[in-house]
């Protein structure tokens, strides 16, 4: 079910993902290839609405082998994590993706680690701050919110829009 | 007509300055007034020069036609403000006691009825200036140590609790999210 824009955009962005089985006839999947059959060990990047429920299901009733392999989205590479590890604040989401908030949550509701939650948990957390900050000082959408994904946008739009509001409100006499 | 998005969100500062004119305030009538009767309500008779606690709207009514002094609430006020600045200094931790529509009233007040405070109105306006910049900071650490699951800010003022209010919320929201996903994952 959707309850949002973002979810559903969320849902289409792709992945590289890696097959496991033989996919006969299904080599329309891999643009690259141009084969009619997909062998196993082909990689494709697929969207995660396909590849999630391709990844968790298994072949054969009782074994773990599933049909793909997915491993994370460029915008989660190493590199990524390690600076929203040290320092959230200073990474520039929107360059990684406009919906990287929301792809992180869909990574951590799909395999990902409790140290990757963590990361994200932490993220969260400590760039609400610095878009408060970014409020207070009515940087504006360009100034040095620029690095903000769509979900922190409309984070900063509405508490900027409280602090405006009750600045004007003061300075109206 | 619809209701704009953000107004789900927080009170505007008009909507909040209306809401503070319902808090009670003393005047000091100078001739008398027949009772009144409001939807709800009864505003006694006034007399003149005894004083009466009215609503902050009707004082600003009464005062703008001269037939009120509005006496200044004992908070506000320079020396009293000195000292909760310094206790708001010491304590990092939580807000220092004001009415929680501080800022509504001391501005109504203020603007209306510079001519009645005792002291010095320019004094009170400086001191309650540093007071709002001090709050803001402990606001901004407020925001900053917010979870999933607990929320304090013991003494925040109505005002400062509107500009928090979807940041905090939103944000709220999401760590739960992100809780939510590790709990299903280590079941």
């Amino acid at each position: 079910m959707y309850y949002s824009l973002d979810d559903i955009e969320t849902d289409g962005l792709r992945v590289p993902a890696k097959f496991q089985v033989d996919a006969p006839g299904l080599g329309w999947l891999n643009e690259e290839a141009k084969t009619e059959n997909v062998p196993a060990g082909a990689e494709a990047i697929l969207p995660l609405w396909l590849a999630t429920p391709l990844a968790s299901a298994s072949v054969n009733e009782g074994q773990d082998l599933a049909f793909l392999n997915i491993s994370e989205p460029h915008a989660l590479n190493s590199d990524v994590i390690n600076i929203l590890r040290s320092d959230p604040a200073s990474l520039d989401l929107r360059n990684q993706n406009r919906l990287f908030t929301n792809l992180a949550i869909y990574w951590c509701e799909l395999f990902a680690s409790d140290d990757f939650v963590q990361t994200v948990y932490e993220m969260t957390r400590l760039r609400s701050a610095y878009i408060f900050d970014a409020a207070l000082a009515q940087s504006g959408i360009g100034g040095i919110d620029r690095g903000f994904d769509d979900y922190e946008q409309r984070l900063y739009q509405a508490t900027a829009k409280v602090i405006r509001d009750a600045k004007q409100f003061r300075n109206r006499r | 007509m619809s209701l704009d998005a953000s107004q789900f969100e927080a009170f505007s500062a008009s909507e909040l300055a209306f809401l503070a004119e319902d808090e009670l305030i003393t005047i000091l009538p100078r001739q008398n007034l027949s009772r009144m009767d409001f939807k709800g309500w009864v505003q006694p008779a006034l007399r003149a020069l005894r004083r009466s606690e009215v609503p902050l709207w009707l004082a600003v009514i009464l005062k703008r036609q001269d037939r009120c002094t509005i006496i200044y609430p004992n908070w506000l006020d320079a020396t009293y403000l000195k000292t909760v600045l310094e206790a708001e200094g010491r304590d990092s931790a939580s807000f220092a006691a004001l009415p929680y529509m501080w800022q509504e009233l001391s501005d109504t007040i203020l603007a209306e009825a510079a001519e009645d405070c005792q002291g010095s109105v320019a004094e009170i306006m400086r001191t309650l200036q540093e007071l709002k910049e001090l709050r803001l900071n402990k606001l901004r650490q407020g925001v900053l140590v917010n979870n999933d699951s607990h929320l304090r800010m013991d003494g925040i003022g109505s005002a400062e609790l509107n500009l928090v209010k979807p940041i905090l919320s939103k944000t709220m929201r999401t760590l739960q999210t992100v809780k939510d996903a590790q709990e299903v994952e280590t079941v």
